[in-house]
Formats: structure tokens, C-alpha cells, sequence
């Protein structure tokens, strides 16, 4: 009773550990990436001084050929390239998700901030105060996220780089 | 329970050992990426908007303890920057803002879901755009690498997981944990720093920031340079959250010359910096 205890452990273990092992290694062989950076060349050799062959919209998938340390080598519409593993990932780019969306209307933001200072109390500490020290500046905050330039302003900022 | 079932079977160890071997095999300061953290980015919209109302708390908070540089233009010129690094981001879903602190320090912050400091003495030491867009890129890539969110503590349920918990439960105990992760996250920024490897691969990611966007890949290896010679307690700051300048020049070289960064004669823009920068 004991042994067959024993090797339904060995049996489940070694299952488990292959299953790991293969998990991993599907992991490691992903055949596919997609660009997620708006900039992500494909070049003719690993290395950012070789000759671009394309540049693939954002959200493109490549098909994977090999990889060299930070390089992938892909199939781009039947060229066949070296893109950055910086530029790219292996989940699709995904919808923008903004502040906004999370925003908590006046009474909320109020209540969370009471809810803030009431964690705050619990541990000691009194109104507005972390125990890092200082409080929260909503205000300035605003200030900082109304600061994003017009898409027609960054455009013509960017020129004097893209001129190359 | 019985002690017995607890213990691993050999097959399971064998796997173990495998993976920390994997894992203990990357030198310790290479500049190269962590595949287990490129591999692993399966994140939901609802642990994205987490990290996102997260990080607009620790912000705010950034913000309660500096003031803001009272200098619309020179704020707008760094937001131009940074966008225009952000663009090469691989994380199209966030919205990135920078912001320029007053501060007496040398140094440059981000919090998670895209909020991006620098203070007015770190722009001071520099002397073009390109090094601006370094620093800023160096930041991007830590919020990009989501190093914050998975330096945080958050349960046993894995930072991701803990952090969309948090924002969402409106229990006492969950109010304590959100208001500590904001402590830690905060105690990481001023004071304990992130992992050696996270700074080191946010330069790596950072030169490649760069070079994607048409700036000049070798400017953070200059300005690190300036700081490191600058003598000053200013680069006594720097090097406590971050490791030792001469692992990061070291790291960096090895990368620019991998790369093949090195000689592509990108733009600096020295002179565009100077008139948007000085009053």
C-alpha cells in the first residue's frame, strides 16, 4: 500500500515536472511576436547600423526564424529580418487605457481619500499623512496630465529626427 | 496534514533545479533582458487600469512632498520629449506625462502606469536633447518593465493580482494594504532603489529607446559620465538608489558596441535645449 502510495507520488511529480517543462519550453519557442513599439525597424543584420529592410506598424505579427541575444530573426511579408526583442512582445498591443477611464467622480475621490486617512489612522498615523511622510497633491497632479502636447505640435517637434 | 505530502518528488525537484539553474545563469550585471520577464506578459485591462490608478496615486503623492517647476514652457518642452521617446514604448496602452520637480537632488523618477519626474538639477548638468530624452527614456523603461509593480509586496497572489485587488476592494484591511504598497512604492523610489538588474536593463532599454526614435544612443552613457565626475553630493544621491556608475558605463559600452550603436551620427540637438531650457 505504501509503494503504490509512494509511486502514485513519483507518477504525479514527474507529470507535473514534465508539464512545467514543456510549458517552459512552449514558452521559449514562441513563433510569433508583434510589434508593439511605434518604431520597430527590420533590419538586415543584428545590429541598429544595418541597412532597414522595414518598418512594420504597430500591432504587425512576425513570424520568428531564430534569435540571437537581444535579436530576433523574423519573416516579414517574405523578407527576412532582425528586430529588436525590446520593440516587440509576444501579446498584442492592447487598447489604450487611460486615468479616465478609472477616474473616480468628486464624492469617490473624497471617500477614497478618507478611506486613506481612516488605513492611516489604524496604523497611527494622522489626517493627510503616509507613513513615508507628506500627503497627496491631486492639484499639480492635474496640472502634470493637462501638460500632453497637440498630435500636430509633437509632429513638427519630432522633425529634426525623423529628417535622417 | 501529513508532513509526507508536502515533500516534492524528485521529477518536480529535477524541474525546479532546471528552472533556477535557467534563472542563475544570467550574469549578474549583463545589460541583457530577463527572458522569464519578456515571457510572462499576459497583463488584463483590469490589472493595466490598476497599475495605471496606482501609479496616479504614488504621483500624487510624489507631488505632496515636491512642487512642480513653475515654468509652463520649459514643462511643455520636456513633454515633447518624452513623448516623442515614448512613441517606441511597448506599452502603446498607456498614456506617459513627465513632469520637471524642484528639488535639490539630481535625480529622476517614475511611478507606475506612466508618470515620468526629473528634477531641475538633473536637467541643469545636461547639455543637450538627446541626453534629456535619455534619462526620460531610462524611466520609460522602468514603467514599460512594470519594475515597481513587481518590486511591490502585495500578498501571495502575485503584484498584478494584488494590485487590481486593491484597487478594487473597499475593505478595512484592503484600505491598509493599498495605503503601505503606496509607502513601499515611494520608499523604493527615495530610498531603497529598484533591483541592480531593473536599473541596469532600463539603461539597456533606454539606449534602444533612443536609437528607435532618432536620438543619439550613446547620450545616457554621456551624462552619466558628467554626474559621475561632477564629485558632487548630488552623485552620492544618484548612486544610492542605483547601482555603482562604473557596472553602468561598463554595461552600457558592452551594449552600444553589441548593437551596433555606436557611430550613427544621430542628433543631439544642443542648441534646440539650450533655447527651450534657459530662460
Amino acid at each position: 500500500m505504501i509503494q503504490t502510495s509512494s509511486a502514485r507520488r513519483w507518477l504525479t511529480g514527474l507529470c507535473t515536472g514534465l508539464l512545467i517543462s514543456l510549458l517552459m519550453s512552449l514558452s521559449a519557442l514562441a513563433d510569433e511576436v508583434f510589434v508593439l513599439s511605434e518604431v520597430a525597424p527590420v533590419l538586415d543584420a543584428p545590429r541598429f547600423n544595418a541597412t532597414t529592410l522595414a518598418e512594420p506598424p504597430k500591432g504587425t505579427a512576425l513570424t520568428i526564424l531564430t534569435n540571437e541575444n537581444n535579436w530576433l530573426q523574423v519573416d516579414y511579408h517574405g523578407q527576412t529580418g532582425w528586430v529588436s526583442r525590446w520593440l516587440v512582445g509576444t501579446e498584442p498591443p492592447q487598447a489604450k487605457v487611460t486615468h479616465l477611464e478609472g477616474e473616480l467622480d468628486a464624492d469617490e475621490v473624497r471617500l477614497r481619500a478618507s478611506e486613506v486617512t481612516t488605513a492611516g489612522a489604524i496604523r497611527g498615523l494622522s489626517e493627510g499623512e503616509t507613513e513615508f511622510g507628506g500627503g497627496t497633491d491631486y492639484a499639480e497632479l492635474e496640472r502634470m496630465e493637462g501638460l500632453q502636447p497637440d498630435p500636430n505640435e509633437l509632429t513638427e517637434f519630432q522633425r529634426p529626427l525623423t529628417a535622417r | 496534514m501529513d508532513p509526507r505530502t508536502c515533500t516534492l518528488s524528485p521529477a518536480l525537484c529535477l524541474s525546479l533545479a532546471l528552472l533556477l539553474s535557467a534563472c542563475a545563469s544570467a550574469p549578474p550585471d549583463d545589460y541583457r533582458p530577463r527572458l522569464s520577464q519578456q515571457l510572462e506578459e499576459t497583463l488584463t485591462p483590469a490589472d493595466i487600469q490598476a497599475e495605471v490608478d496606482f501609479g496616479r496615486h504614488v504621483a500624487a503623492s510624489i507631488l505632496g512632498r515636491m512642487d512642480g517647476l513653475d515654468n509652463d514652457a520649459v514643462q511643455r518642452y520636456v513633454n515633447l520629449v518624452g513623448q516623442t521617446v515614448a512613441r517606441a514604448s511597448r506599452r502603446p496602452e498607456l498614456d506617459f506625462y513627465f513632469y520637471v520637480l524642484e528639488s535639490d537632488q539630481v535625480n529622476a523618477y517614475a511611478a507606475p502606469g506612466g508618470y515620468v519626474f526629473i528634477t531641475r538639477p538633473a536637467l541643469a548638468l545636461m547639455r543637450d536633447e538627446s541626453e534629456l530624452a535619455a534619462v526620460l527614456a531610462h524611466e520609460i523603461a522602468h514603467v514599460d518593465q512594470r519594475h515597481i509593480v513587481r518590486a511591490l509586496d502585495i500578498g501571495a497572489t502575485g503584484s498584478d493580482a494584488g494590485l487590481a485587488q486593491l484597487m478594487g476592494g473597499a475593505s478595512e484591511t484592503t484600505r491598509v494594504v493599498f495605503d503601505q504598497a503606496v509607502d513601499q512604492a515611494l520608499s523604493i523610489l527615495f530610498e531603497k532603489g529598484l533591483e541592480r538588474q531593473d536599473e541596469l536593463e532600463a539603461d539597456a532599454q533606454g539606449a534602444i529607446l533612443l536609437a528607435s526614435t532618432g536620438y543619439d544612443p550613446g547620450a545616457l552613457r554621456r551624462y552619466l559620465d558628467r554626474v559621475h565626475e561632477s564629485g558632487t553630493d548630488q552623485h552620492a544621491e544618484l548612486s544610492g538608489t542605483h547601482p555603482p556608475f562604473d557596472v553602468r558605463l561598463a554595461a552600457l559600452d558592452r551594449q552600444l558596441h553589441d548593437e551596433g550603436l555606436t557611430g550613427l551620427d544621430y542628433p543631439r540637438l544642443a542648441e534646440r535645449f539650450r533655447d527651450r531650457t534657459q530662460p
